[in-house]
C-alpha cells in the first residue's frame, strides 16, 4: 500500500534531493502514527500515511527550517505549510511537497471509549478498523470515526503538490456546519451552559497549543506574568479566557485539521471552536486559510466595504 | 451605586476621546457607568484586553474609534474592525451576553453623539445586567 511513497522518499533520498523525509512510522500505540524522519534511504521503508496520523506533520517542520527536506503531507496539512511560508517561518524552495490521499484522521478516543478495555493492535482493511485486545476482536466503520474536522473538510487533497501520490482520498464535499448552526440558534444562556459542560474539563496542560503547527511564539500569552492574561487554576472563567484568546490568535489562521482535538487528552471538542472560526471567515470575508502561500492571513488585511452591521 | 454597572471604554485618542470631551466641554449629560481608557487608535486595541476586562469583572466593554476612512493613521479601525467582528462573534458564540460589548464610530465633532451613544451602550449593559458569566468569582 505504501510501496508508491517509499520508493518516491528512497529516490529522493538517495539522490540527495533532499537531506531528509518528514512523514509518520508506526508507532508504539495501536492506531497511533508517530511523525518520522527519514534521513537515509533504507529509512524510507518505515514511512506510512493514513488515518491513524493524528497530528499535523506541519508542526515538526518548521522545526527544521533551514534543511532541504521532503514533507509528507494530506489537505490539511499542505495547507499549514503554506500558511508557514506566507508567515516567513519556512522557506518555499527548502521544502518537497509529497501529497498523499487522505480519507480523514481516526478519532481515537472514540474507538477507544466504544471498545472499553484496552486495545493492543490495530490495522486498516479496507473500509474498516480492525482492533484486538482485551475484548477480543471487532470492527468499526471507518467513516463513522473519523474527526469531526475531517467531516467538513473541503480540501482533502494537497494543494499543489511536487509530488502526488495517487489513491483513493476523501470527496471534498460540501462542508458539513450542521452543529455549529444548531448551537449558534441556541440563547446565550443554552450556549454558556453547553460550552461552560465541554470546556470545563479542560485542565489547561496546552497540548492543545504545542501541538498547534499555527502556535508558535516564543513567549505565549498564557506564560506572560506581566500582565496575568489568565490565572492558573481551575474557574472556568480562566479556562474559558484561555481558549476564547488562543481562538482569537487562531482567526484565519486555522486550517481545522482537527490535531489539537485529538491531541486533547480530556477528549474536548475543540473543533466546536475551530470550525465557528472556518465558518465565521468563510461568510464574513470570503476567506479560506492556506489556499496559496502569498496569501495574507484575513486579520492582516482589510477591505473598506467590510460588514459593520455590529457596530452601534 | 451598589447596583450600577461599570463599562469599560476604550476611546482613540484622536475622534473619540475629543468626542468625550467636547461633550464634557459642551455640559452634556451622559451616564457615568463609563471609565475611560485613552488608546493612541482603535486598531491598538487587542481583543484580549476585551476578554480580560470581561474576565476582570466589568460589566461591560466599549469601544469607540474614528469613523471609517477618518483614522489618523489611515487604516488603523480598518484592521480594528476585522478583529473587532470576529471576538463579538466568538463571544457571542460561547454564551456571553451580545449585549456587554459594543462597538462605535465617533468623531471629535460628535459630542453630542458620543452622550448619546454612551447611553445606549450604558442601557444595553444595564439590560443584560452584572457580570455574572465570564467574570471571575473572588
Amino acid at each position: 500500500m505504501f510501496e508508491k511513497l517509499r520508493e518516491t522518499a528512497r529516490e529522493l533520498l538517495s539522490k540527495g534531493e533532499v537531506e531528509c523525509v518528514l512523514g509518520f512510522a508506526e508507532g508504539t500505540l495501536p492506531m497511533f502514527y508517530t511523525p518520522y524522519l527519514a534521513r537515509k534511504p533504507e529509512e524510507a521503508e518505515k514511512l506510512v500515511y493514513g488515518p491513524f496520523a493524528a497530528p499535523n506533520i506541519a508542526t515538526y517542520l518548521r522545526k527544521l527550517k533551514g534543511k532541504k527536506a521532503a514533507v509528507i503531507v494530506r489537505g490539511c496539512e499542505s495547507r499549514t505549510i503554506n500558511l508557514l511560508i506566507s508567515e516567513k517561518q519556512l522557506n518555499r524552495d527548502d521544502v518537497k511537497i509529497i501529497g498523499v490521499p487522505c480519507v480523514g484522521a481516526l478519532d481515537r478516543k472514540r474507538i477507544l471509549k466504544d471498545y472499553g478495555g484496552e486495545i493492543r493492535e490495530a490495522r486498516i482493511e479496507g473500509e474498516k478498523v480492525i482492533v484486538k485486545g482485551d475484548n477480543g476482536e471487532k470492527a468499526y466503520v471507518l467513516e463513522e470515526y473519523i474527526s469531526p474536522s475531517c467531516r467538513s473538510c473541503l480540501y482533502p487533497e494537497a494543494i499543489d503538490p511536487d509530488i502526488k501520490i495517487e489513491g483513493p482520498s476523501r470527496d471534498g464535499e460540501k462542508a458539513d456546519f450542521s452543529d455549529i448552526e444548531r448551537i449558534e440558534k441556541m440563547s446565550p444562556a443554552e450556549k454558556w451552559e453547553f460550552f461552560e459542560k465541554e470546556l470545563s474539563k479542560c485542565i489547561r496542560c496546552y497540548a492543545c497549543r504545542e501541538i498547534c503547527p499555527m502556535c508558535y511564539c516564543d513567549s505565549c500569552f498564557v506564560d506572560s506574568n506581566r500582565p496575568v492574561w489568565v490565572e492558573p487554576g481551575f474557574d472556568y472563567s480562566d479556562i474559558l479566557s484561555f481558549h476564547l484568546i488562543k481562538m482569537y490568535h487562531m482567526a484565519g489562521r486555522c486550517v481545522d485539521c482537527g490535531a489539537c482535538e485529538r491531541a486533547c487528552p480530556l477528549g474536548i471538542r475543540l473543533s466546536f471552536l475551530t470550525r465557528k472560526l472556518t465558518k465565521d471567515m468563510k461568510e464574513a470575508y470570503n476567506f479560506v486559510s492556506g489556499l496559496s502561500p502569498e496569501e495574507k492571513p484575513a486579520l492582516g488585511v482589510f477591505s473598506p466595504d467590510d460588514r459593520e452591521d455590529f457596530i452601534l | 451605586m451598589k447596583d450600577e454597572p461599570k463599562i469599560l471604554a476604550f476611546l482613540c485618542n484622536w475622534c473619540s476621546y475629543a468626542g468625550a470631551d467636547l461633550a464634557g466641554t459642551s455640559r452634556i449629560q451622559y451616564p457615568t457607568n463609563i471609565r475611560v481608557i485613552r488608546v493612541p487608535c482603535s486598531g491598538r486595541v487587542n481583543p484580549q484586553f476585551i476578554v480580560k476586562a470581561l474576565h476582570d469583572g466589568l460589566d461591560g466593554v466599549w469601544i469607540s474609534g474614528c469613523h471609517i476612512g477618518d483614522c489618523h493613521y489611515q487604516t488603523g479601525n480598518y484592521y480594528a474592525r476585522r478583529r473587532f467582528y470576529v471576538i463579538k462573534n466568538l463571544l457571542e458564540y460561547v454564551g456571553v451576553e451580545p449585549e456587554r460589548v459594543q462597538f462605535s464610530w465617533v468623531s471629535a465633532s460628535e459630542g453630542k453623539k458620543f452622550a448619546e451613544v454612551a447611553r445606549v451602550v450604558t442601557e444595553k449593559v444595564k439590560k443584560a445586567g452584572r457580570a455574572k458569566r465570564l467574570a471571575k468569582k473572588r
